[in-house]
């Protein structure tokens, strides 16, 4: 008999289809940052900053970082995951530190 | 001198950025005349068959930026500007490239010093900053 904590097999169907498993490589690190139930609606602004958060990390005057999908650089921080994903469950990310050149 | 620790993660990295989902579109080879050095073709997701031999080396510690050239695919000579790729910062002319992440950006920029993440992985982030660099900037092949 299901709990409340429990979903029904349909229900979990219907709730894994709202989320994305999403993965972010800070490629200086050996750890990855995982969201294995990641919503669609999600903005890359809003992975980001809980990517930057995870690995301890700031963005200042001297230094950036870049989240790329793969290896395309993404610069429309403002698109979601669903978006990004398609029909697909899983999204791979590499972060990039980009340091302001003189 | 490399150091036994430098020598043991370069060696245990060697193997591991092969399952990097983007190793398929790499040919790595140890650079056998240095401790720390490894060759890597690649090539821009834009233009696939433009391939790119980086030379990449270590020289100080394996944690610092590392030294990037480009040689000739055929015969590994390092004097041929057509053999590097044009990126912001990659100077074919004198086989150097002015980036953060390299020893020569780091010798031409002094002021760089300390900038350098700390990284635990070193050849994980060189091959995977060289390929965004690849597929983000890429310009074309230099020229003579």
């Amino acid at each position: 008999m299901s709990t409340n904590e429990q979903l029904h097999p349909e229900q979990q169907r219907v709730h894994d289809d709202q989320t994305i498993n999403v993965m972010v490589r800070y490629i200086t690190a050996t750890r990855q940052f995982v969201d294995p139930r990641a919503p669609r609606e999600k903005t890359l602004a809003s992975l980001k900053q809980q990517v930057l958060t995870f690995y301890g990390l700031v963005e200042d005057a001297t230094k950036t970082y870049q989240l790329a999908l793969g290896s395309i650089v993404q610069t429309n921080l403002s698109a979601d995951l669903g978006a990004l994903a398609g029909t697909a469950h899983e999204l791979r990310f590499n972060l990039t530190e980009v340091l302001k050149q003189g | 001198m490399a150091s036994e620790l430098e020598l043991a993660l370069f060696e245990e990295e060697f193997i591991a950025v092969q399952s990097l989902p983007e190793a398929t579109r790499w040919q790595l080879e140890r650079d056998n005349s240095v401790p720390l050095g490894l060759f890597a073709v690649m090539h821009p997701i834009s233009s696939p068959t433009e391939l790119y031999k980086a030379r990449i080396r270590w020289n100080t510690s394996y944690f610092a930026p590392f030294s990037l050239k480009y040689v000739d695919m055929n015969t590994g000579a390092e004097n041929n500007p057509t053999a590097w790729p044009l990126c912001p910062g990659f100077r074919p002319a004198s086989f150097d490239t002015c980036i953060t992440i390299t020893s020569e950006g780091h010798a031409l920029h002094p002021e760089w010093a300390g900038q350098f993440p700390k990284v635990a992985l070193p050849m994980q982030h060189a091959l995977l900053h060289l390929q965004l660099l690849l597929d983000n900037s890429y310009m074309g092949r230099a020229r003579r």
